[in-house]
C-alpha cells in the first residue's frame, strides 16, 4: 500500500511539474519536471497490476519527451522544448486518469 | 466486475503468466539500482546547478565525470571554489560509490537472467496462445528434424514440446521450428497453453512405450473427437498398434513396416531405380518439382457435366490427369471423351507450379479450366 501511495504521489507529481514548467518555462522547472517524472517511471517498474504496465508505458513516453526537451531548452531552443514538453503533459494526464481508473477497479475488486 | 476482470487475467494461460511474473520481478529489481543512478545525478546536477545559477549542461556532465571517475576537471562555474569543492568531494565520496554498485547491479540482472531471451520467449508463447488448426509435435529427436522440414515446406503450423532441457538450445536454433516449449508435456497447464483445444491434431514421436500410453490417453480426454483431433502414433508391432488404435489414435505408423516396404521395392523395380518410389516421393512431397493432386468435382464445378477433352489442363497447364475414381473404381486408362460426373475425383500429375495454378482456378471456379473455342 505505501508503495501504491508513493507512486501515485510521483505520478501525480509529475503531471504537476511538468504543467508548472509549460505555464512558467525556465531551467528550475524543466529540471525538476525531468527528475520527477524519472522517479515516477522507476517507482512504477516491476509492477503487474491490472493497469500498472499501461501507466508504466505512459510515464516512459513523458520521460522521451523530456529528455530531449531539458537539452533542447539549454541549448537555445525554447519553442522547440516547450512543444516537447506538451506532449508530455498529454502523456502525464492519460497516466493519471489510468492511476485513477484502476484505483476504481480495485475498490470493486475490494 | 468482479468476473470481467477475472475474464481479463485468464486470457493469459498459467505458462505465459509464469514467464510474465518473471519478468515483471526482473524489472521489479532494476527499481533499486535504478533509483541510485537517477538519485546521484539528480542530487549532483542539482547542486552544480546551484552553483553555477542554472547552468544544466555542464553541471549534468560535471557530475557524470565526478561519479564515473573521469574526473576531467572543475568545469562548472563556482565549482573552483571552497563550497563547491566540499560538493564535489562529498558527491564523489557517495556517489562514486552509488554509481558503481548500480552499474553493477543492472548490468547482472540484464545478462546474468537474459532479459532479452525471456523477452523472446514471451512473444513465442503470445504467439503460440494465438495459433489455431496447428499440429503439436511430442519429442524432440531425429525423426522431429526431419518432420519439421516436411512441415515447414508445406506451410504447416507445429509446436514442438520436448521435456530435456538440454535441447532447448538445439530447438532455438533449428530454422525450421517457429514455436517450441520446454515443460513438462504431461501437465494440462502446458497443454492448454500451446492450445490444444484450438489445435488439429497431435504427432506423437516418444519412444517410451509408456509415456506414449499416458500421453495418448491424457490427449484423448482432453480432445475426446477423433475426427477432429487427429492423432498419430509411432508403434513398434502390430500389438502396440492394435493397443493404441483401441485407445483412439486414428493413425499408427511402424517404422519397420514402411522401410522394409521400400526395401523390397528397390529389389523388385532393380533397373528402374528411379521409379520404384517415385510416386511414394511424390506423394510424401520429396520430390521438389513434381507432385500429384487430387480434385473432388462437385456439383456447381465448372467441370461438371465435361469432357475431359474439353478441359486445358493438358494444353494450358501442362499436367495430366493419371486417374478417375468413379465410386470405388479407380481408372488409370483415361479416355479424352470420358464425360466428368458429379463425386468424381481427378488424380493430377504434373510440375508444382503448374498443379498450384490449377488448384487456384478450381478452388475459384475459373473458365481457365475450360477449352471455350
Amino acid at each position: 500500500m505505501t508503495k501504491k501511495i508513493i507512486s501515485d504521489i510521483f505520478i501525480i507529481l509529475s503531471l504537476t511539474t511538468n504543467f508548472m514548467f509549460i505555464f512558467y518555462p525556465n531551467a528550475i522547472t524543466i529540471f525538476i519536471a525531468l527528475f520527477v517524472n524519472l522517479f515516477a517511471t522507476i517507482f512504477k517498474l516491476g509492477e503487474s497490476k491490472f493497469l500498472a504496465t499501461k501507466i508504466l508505458a505512459t510515464s516512459f513516453v513523458a520521460d522521451l519527451h523530456l529528455l530531449p526537451s531539458i537539452f533542447l531548452f539549454f541549448l537555445g531552443y525554447r519553442e522547440f522544448s516547450i512543444a516537447l514538453a506538451i506532449g508530455a503533459l498529454v502523456s502525464n494526464i492519460i497516466s493519471v486518469l489510468l492511476v485513477i481508473i484502476e484505483s476504481v477497479l480495485l475498490l470493486f475488486e475490494e | 466486475m468482479k468476473k470481467k476482470l477475472k475474464l481479463k487475467l485468464s486470457k493469459y494461460n498459467t505458462l505465459l503468466l509464469k514467464y510474465y511474473l518473471e519478468l515483471f520481478e526482473l524489472l521489479e529489481q532494476l527499481k533499486i539500482p535504478l533509483f541510485l543512478l537517477v538519485f546521484i545525478l539528480f542530487i549532483g546536477t542539482l547542486g552544480y546547478m546551484i552553483l553555477s545559477k542554472g547552468d544544466f549542461i555542464d553541471s549534468f556532465y560535471m557530475t557524470v565525470i565526478t561519479v564515473a571517475t573521469i574526473g576531467f576537471g572543475e568545469l562548472v562555474e563556482n565549482s573552483d571554489t571552497p563550497v563547491g569543492r566540499v560538493f564535489t568531494s562529498f558527491l564523489a565520496l557517495g556517489g562514486i560509490g552509488f554509481y558503481t554498485t548500480s552499474i553493477t547491479l543492472i548490468a547482472n540482472l540484464l545478462f546474468r537472467r537474459d532479459l532479452f531471451s525471456l523477452l523472446k520467449y514471451i512473444v513465442m508463447l503470445e504467439n503460440i496462445s494465438k495459433l489455431k488448426d496447428h499440429f503439436v509435435i511430442f519429442s524432440y529427436n531425429e525423426l522431429a528434424e526431419e518432420l519439421v522440414k516436411v512441415l515447414k515446406k508445406n506451410d504447416l503450423k507445429f509446436v514442438l514440446i520436448d521435456d530435456n532441457k538440454e535441447n532447448e538450445i538445439k530447438l532455438a536454433k533449428n530454422p525450421y521450428i517457429d514455436y517450441f516449449i520446454v515443460d513438462d508435456m504431461f501437465d494440462r497447464e502446458v497443454l492448454n497453453s500451446v492450445n490444444i483445444n484450438y489445435s488439429k491434431g497431435a504427432i506423437i514421436l516418444l519412444n517410451d512405450k509408456i509415456k506414449k500410453l499416458a500421453l495418448l490417453v491424457t490427449l484423448r480426454l482432453l480432445r475426446p473427437n477423433k475426427d477432429e483431433f487427429i492423432i498419430y502414433i509411432l508403434a513398434s508391432d502390430k500389438e502396440e498398434e492394435e493397443k493404441y488404435k483401441s485407445l483412439g489414435t486414428n493413425f499408427c505408423i511402424i517404422p519397420s513396416k514402411i522401410i522394409s516396404t521400400r526395401i523390397i521395392s528397390y529389389i523388385s523395380h532393380q533397373v528402374y531405380g528411379f521409379v520404384s518410389d517415385l510416386l511414394d516421393r511424390v506423394s510424401y512431397g520429396e520430390e521438389k518439382e513434381i507432385d500429384i493432386i487430387e480434385l473432388v468435382i462437385n456439383k456447381d464445378s465448372i467441370l461438371n457435366n465435361r469432357k475431359i477433352a474439353d478441359t486445358t489442363i493438358r494444353k494450358k497447364f501442362k499436367s495430366t490427369i493419371i486417374a478417375l475414381k468413379r465410386g470405388d473404381n479407380l481408372e488409370v486408362s483415361i479416355d479424352p471423351n470420358t464425360i466428368l460426373q458429379e463425386n468424381d475425383v481427378i488424380i493430377i500429375f504434373g510440375k508444382y507450379s503448374n498443379l498450384k495454378k490449377i488448384m487456384e482456378a478450381f478452388l475459384n471456379n475459373s473458365t481457365e479450366l475450360l477449352n471455350l473455342s
